[in-house]
């Protein structure tokens, strides 16, 4: 039998061993992997694809090339929804981590009630988001709602949260940093217990105060944590959509449009699928530009030597 | 153990094939033809649970109802959907800025000859309801439902106090008693709007002066006409006048303002008779009366419909539920149940309409005259951009002239669409 023949044989036998060694791993993996081609990755190819098109709803028509991408980008509404996006994620991003980390740390040390209290703050990240969406509506009027009337206590004049454009934003920030920042906490609880406390009775030894520990100790430790947080929270927010569209459909000037809201518009407004498809597919540059920039930056080291 | 579950496993698949089996069996409309109903909100969803169904299949013995209630904006994505190859009712209601745009990509039946074949005349029916529905090229795609006038809703105690004897009847009383009403820090004239009410509001103005937003040919924007640049200057002219709060700070939720006494007036609808009638203690401090004129009387307000799918399995199902739905009586129980307002004409001299005070406010507010924007294909998409532009004028981002100027560029290629 020539080399060849033998070669693919024995490459065939290889392929039915591991098949066999792995079949069970293979049958399992095997609906999710069919669901999400069917229901994620081909929808997604095919947007891609709809990008390159003239489209007559989701029927492309002319094939256009990038025409698409030229005429979002030029587009000064995306440069807005864009800049919209940007500052609501870094608030957002920055915020949940921050207070999340917070309350990770008070909740760590020994205090009664520890459950209920972790309970409490995690809740609001399970509240449905068009229930939560509605619920800040209220709460952020600035004539009738709570958070005003608490402001007026310490004398601070009525924020018009959603009915300026210098406020929505803000006001989205404060609505997204109160629903997240319990899953940032139990994220950053779930990292501070595998912090040997030996670290902190070393350092204790040293004489390092508060601030020495934290600094040197629990936040270079919590860093897979951090860099987990903050891709996963970048993603979701760049992706901001239910509170412009329950509470100010973008305005007020489109000082609220978002990236997924101006790309919603063009799609089911202006049935424009082929542009709206373009904008999905920027969007999606953005965010693997994002993640692969800070996963880069942030490497994982080995924080125990 | 093993056998153990199998005889449950078992067991489990016969009793579930009994079920079904008898039910299929027991089924009294195995023999009829199903109707499909969808129905947008959650008051529409009152006739799931009305005895309309079962007095539709009394007068149709042929056929069976399946309703089903979505929220507006699931219902219209649900349709999209639909039209793309999906599941379709055979009848839907339609919010009147979905017709045009539905038109376009031709998902609706074509109901002229409905029309004629049931010798429906304009005149039996509140104005504009029919004509409403008529697209660019002149067809008809939908039957009317509902109408949904806006009138002026008062603050009688606060007219009272301040000394104001009667509504406002012109926009420049409007003025005039807005100016009175105000004093800048716990009370203004006239409700804010959110959102795309907001433009709702600017149209009566816009009406009123005798404006529109585009040529009768619906081909070219109109927002740069000098009448159309008096309405927006007059819309300007109350925040100014802080009539409406100019600060955004002090622009309150409108409902909610109304009932705390902060605004005065107040444009609105018809669903707030029944929101209004759920605060006892307001009962008796407030009452309605028609928008304020100006060049012309005719307000913002528009008729809501139902729309058949082209690619509907049973039409002619979907047909006898309108036929159904456009007798005196079925449009006075709609308005009792659901509190949407009849159509027919013949419908507001039943007791429980004649009776409401308020009813005839709307009834002479539709007889005045009512337009709206959406009768073209991009309705929504034209809407926000004026409510766009609205914002940026009332915080003195641009002028009159140049937003409507910006505003018209980019209308005039979506209405062309």
């Amino acid at each position: 039998m020539s080399s060849k023949v033998l070669q693919i044989r024995e490459a065939e036998l290889l392929l039915v061993r591991w098949l066999r060694r792995n079949s069970f791993t293979i049958i399992s993996l095997a609906p999710v992997i069919i669901f999400f081609s069917i229901y994620v990755y081909l929808p997604t190819l095919y947007s891609v694809y709809l990008s390159l098109f003239k489209t007559k709803l989701f029927t492309p028509v002319n094939f256009i090339g990038f025409q698409n991408y030229l005429n979002v980008l030029k587009d000064s509404s995306f440069w807005g929804a864009l800049r919209n996006t940007f500052f609501f994620t870094a608030g957002s991003v920055i915020g949940s981590l921050v207070f999340g980390l917070v309350l990770a740390l008070l909740l760590e040390s020994k205090m009664p009630g520890k459950t209920f209290f972790s309970s409490i703050f995690f809740m609001p990240y399970i509240i449905p988001y068009t229930a939560f969406t509605l619920l800040w509506y209220w709460i952020l009027d600035p004539v009738y709602g709570l958070i005003n009337y608490l402001l007026s206590f310490i004398g601070i004049k009525a924020i018009p949260w959603f009915t300026s454009s210098d406020w929505v934003i803000p006001a989205f920030i404060l609505m997204n940093i109160w629903k997240r920042m319990g899953f940032a906490m139990v994220l950053f609880l779930a990292g501070l217990n595998t912090i040997p406390k030996e670290l902190y009775d070393a350092a204790i030894v040293d004489g390092a105060n508060w601030w020495g520990k934290f600094r040197h100790i629990t936040l270079p430790l919590l860093r897979p944590i951090t860099l987990f947080v903050m891709v996963v929270s970048i993603i979701y927010n760049l992706q901001l959509f239910i509170e412009p569209f329950v509470i100010t459909k973008g305005g007020p000037s489109n000082a609220s449009t978002s990236i997924v809201f101006l790309l919603y518009k063009t799609a089911f407004n202006l049935y424009n699928i082929g542009q709206s498809s373009a904008i999905a597919v920027i969007l999606f540059i953005i965010i693997a530009l994002f993640t692969f920039l800070i996963m880069k930056r942030f490497k994982t080291e080995n924080f125990y030597e | 153990m093993k056998r153990f579950f199998c005889l449950v496993l078992v067991c489990a698949v016969l009793i579930i094939f009994a079920i079904f089996t008898i039910s299929t069996l027991a089924d009294e409309n195995a023999n009829k033809t199903k109707v499909k109903i969808w129905v947008a909100g959650a008051q529409e969803g009152w006739l799931i649970s009305s005895n309309l169904p079962a007095e539709f299949e009394a007068a149709y013995p042929q056929y069976s109802l399946e309703i089903t209630q979505y929220p507006w904006n699931t219902l219209h994505d649900k349709l999209i959907a639909g039209f793309l190859g999906g599941d379709l009712p055979d009848v839907a209601a339609g919010a009147d800025q979905w017709v045009a745009e539905f038109t376009a990509i031709d998902g609706l039946e074509p109901m002229e000859d409905f029309k004629k074949v049931n010798n429906y005349n304009d005149s039996d029916f509140v104005t504009n309801s029919w004509s409403h529905f008529i697209t660019i090229d002149g067809t008809l795609h939908a039957v009317p439902m509902a109408s949904a006038m806006r009138v002026l809703f008062y603050r009688t105690d606060l007219f009272e106090k301040a000394g104001i004897s009667h509504p406002p009847t012109t926009l420049d009383e409007l003025i005039e008693d807005g100016i009175k009403l105000t004093n800048g820090k716990d009370q203004f004239g006239l409700a804010d709007q959110r959102d795309y009410l907001d433009f709702h509001f600017f149209s009566w103005i816009l009406y009123a002066k005798g404006g529109n937003f585009y040529t009768p040919d619906r081909t070219k924007c109109t927002l740069t006409d000098p009448v159309a640049i008096e309405a927006l200057e007059f819309y300007k002219s109350l925040y100014d006048k802080n009539i409406i709060p100019k600060d955004p700070a002090q622009q309150a939720e409108t409902f909610q303002g109304f009932l705390q006494g902060y605004y005065s007036m107040a444009m609105s609808g018809f669903w707030w008779l029944g929101l209004l009638a759920a605060h006892p203690e307001i009962e008796g401090k407030w009452a309605t009366a028609p928008l304020p004129a100006d060049k012309t009387k005719i307000t913002y307000g528009h008729p809501n419909g139902w729309i058949i799918p082209a690619k509907a399995k049973n039409k002619a199902g979907g047909e006898a539920w309108i036929q159904f739905f456009l007798k005196v009586k079925t449009q006075v129980d709609w308005y009792k149940g659901v509190g949407e307002l009849p159509v027919l004409l013949a419908a507001y001299d039943d007791p429980v309409l004649k009776n409401n005070p308020h009813i005839p406010v709307f009834l002479e507010s539709a007889k005045n005259g009512m337009d709206s924007l959406f009768n073209i294909p991009n309705g929504d998409p034209v809407s926000a951009l004026v409510y766009a532009m609205l914002s940026n004028l009332k915080s003195n981002k641009v002028t009159p002239e140049a937003g409507a100027a910006a505003v018209c560029g980019k209308m005039n290629d979506m209405i062309k669409q």
